[in-house]
């Protein structure tokens, strides 16, 4: 029954998230590179399904689901400054994560993804806005490691909980009920080696 | 530091009222009272003490959160059935007391410093929870400019620069040919390797001109009050001192302002806090408080209790209060408070 209600704007979405992927800027040195992961849990999957919500991400980024990991998307690392370590920095993801109401037909789209250390947030832009929005929050056991080697920083979050901006941000744009502050969505790592 | 606290049975209805008192109360130096074998103990950073006291006297959980000072009496014995043992003074001297002792002994180290992979003892877990800034103090109206390059710094803590009209990169300055007083904190404060690391030179490259004895963030000692004096001083503890009034007759600022590195103002004085200018500098610091990587990992109930304090979603991070505390002692939540590095 779910996957019914979002066939349909997930075929048109295609279209969407193509029309929202941008390129990495040209850079003369090596640019910076890694990805970000973001997961959702199947009870979160389900949770949404059932109220007719679910979600796709556009071009370059990619998603695949299983019955036991849920949804995991994968955003590439276009830019940044970020320094794990540091605690300081931010980081650019190419790719967009489109939310959908099958039920009210109403979708919001975030592009110009990020993740700013200070705040610690996961950030996207919504189609028509220039303002960010914070979307997710990394929670739980919180992990920063540095491969020695190549420079690689990541961050594990064994729990990401939707922010409150985002809560209220999609409960309006979609008109919907759904969306609750601080709710557990899933989990998330991020890999980023400096620019070089 | 925790205030006395009553027989728990005896005041059982009237909790509500004893913890709400005990959070308005003013935060003191060391456990007035022996801490509990079980109870969660802490030791090291002079820049976080006064906040770690304050956190100490409001948090109402069990087991209780205590933190012994840097400085005063010496050796001690943090807990019920501790080992005696000397007061660790500053972060370093902190984590080399946690690494060397185990939860019988010391639970936590204050760390105004990130972990030194390599040089710092293995097993470690660095749980990051503010950001802190580090700049130089001197007096108001002494002979140093209002700002200071890198490569000044640098110069007048080798002993390069001994005299202020050596400094010639600053625009509208005649520096005096008065000598420069300069100042660290001893080794192993946290404040001092940053500062360090930040101007670019190691303990060894510290210019003999230097006088390395002073306490950190203490603009009383009379070694300070010089027109010619010039010491790190942490910009978090400072806007505690001024703007929070958390200062005691020894931890305040004295006649020292907080001055300019680079030209970035570290104080945003409107706002009362760290200049979003400085806390996005090579200046800005992480704070953290260390525990043992084992101890956090096991699952048992210390585990939990340190969860409970340090973790991203316990009494640090996220109780209202708490982070009431880190900003009224000067220094910014961190976002990603309990993120983990370990060593």
């Amino acid at each position: 029954m779910q996957i019914k209600r979002i066939a349909v704007p997930v075929a048109a979405l295609a279209v969407i998230g193509a029309v929202a992927a941008s390129a990495p800027s040209a850079m003369a040195t090596t640019p910076a590179s890694g990805s970000l992961v973001l997961t959702a849990s199947t009870a979160y999957v389900k949770s949404a399904l059932i109220e007719g919500i679910g979600a796709v991400v556009g071009t370059p980024a990619s998603a695949s689901y299983s019955t036991t990991g849920g949804v995991s998307a994968t955003f590439p690392v276009t830019g940044g400054d970020l320094n794990l370590n540091g605690y300081s920095g931010a980081a650019q993801f190419g790719g967009s994560i489109v939310v959908i109401d099958a039920r009210q037909h109403r979708t919001v789209t975030f592009t110009q993804l990020a993740f700013d250390d200070l705040s610690g947030t996961v950030t996207g832009v919504p189609q028509g806005s220039t303002t960010p929005v914070a979307l997710l929050d990394p929670s739980g056991d919180l992990n920063v490691t540095t491969d020695a080697t190549t420079g690689a920083q990541t961050l594990t979050a064994s729990e990401t909980d939707l922010d409150p901006a985002a809560a209220t941000y999609l409960d309006h744009a979609l008109c919907t009920a759904f969306f609750k502050a601080g709710t557990a969505v899933g989990a998330l790592t991020l890999t980023f080696t400096p620019a070089s | 530091m925790r205030t006395l606290r009553p027989s728990k049975p005896l005041l059982a209805a009237a909790l509500g009222c004893a913890a709400a008192l005990l959070a308005a109360g003013p935060a003191l130096a060391d456990p007035s009272v022996t801490p509990a074998a079980t109870d969660i103990v802490g030791v090291g950073s002079d820049t976080t003490q006064a906040l770690f006291n304050q956190l100490s006297t409001d948090y109402t959980g069990t087991p209780h959160l205590y933190s012994w000072d840097a400085t005063g009496t010496s050796p001690i014995t943090p807990k019920t059935g501790a080992s005696s043992i000397a007061r660790p003074n500053g972060s370093s001297a902190g984590i080399t007391a946690l690494a060397a002792n185990t939860s019988a002994t010391i639970d936590y180290a204050r760390s105004s410093r990130g972990p030194k992979i390599g040089s710092d003892p293995t097993g470690l877990s660095f749980i990051a929870f503010a950001k802190d800034a580090v700049s130089w103090a001197s007096e108001k109206s002494g002979d140093a400019p209002t700002n200071l390059t890198t490569a000044d710094l640098k110069s007048i803590f080798t002993c390069t620069y001994t005299k202020w009209n050596q400094i010639t990169d600053i625009s509208g300055y005649t520096g005096s040919a008065n000598t420069i007083q300069a100042f660290l904190p001893q080794l192993g404060s946290g404040t001092r390797s940053f500062f360090e690391s930040v101007i670019g030179i190691t303990d060894a490259q510290v210019g003999s001109c230097v006088n390395q004895t002073v306490e950190e963030n203490e603009g009383t000692n009379t070694l300070l009050q010089t027109k010619d004096s010039i010491v790190p001083y942490s910009v978090g503890h400072y806007i505690g001192q001024v703007y929070g009034g958390h200062t005691t007759t020894t931890d305040a600022p004295g006649p020292l302002v907080v001055q300019e590195t680079n030209g970035i103002a570290p104080i945003d004085t409107t706002n009362k806090v760290i200049s979003s200018a400085e806390a996005s500098s090579p200046y800005a610091r992480t704070l953290y408080n260390v525990v043992r990587t084992a101890d956090w990992n096991k699952g048992d109930a210390h585990a939990t209790a340190l969860k409970a304090i340090f973790g991203s979603t316990g009494y640090v991070c996220k109780n209202t209060k708490a982070v009431a505390d880190v900003k009224s002692y000067g220094f910014l939540p961190l976002g990603l408070c309990g993120g983990i590095t370990t060593t």
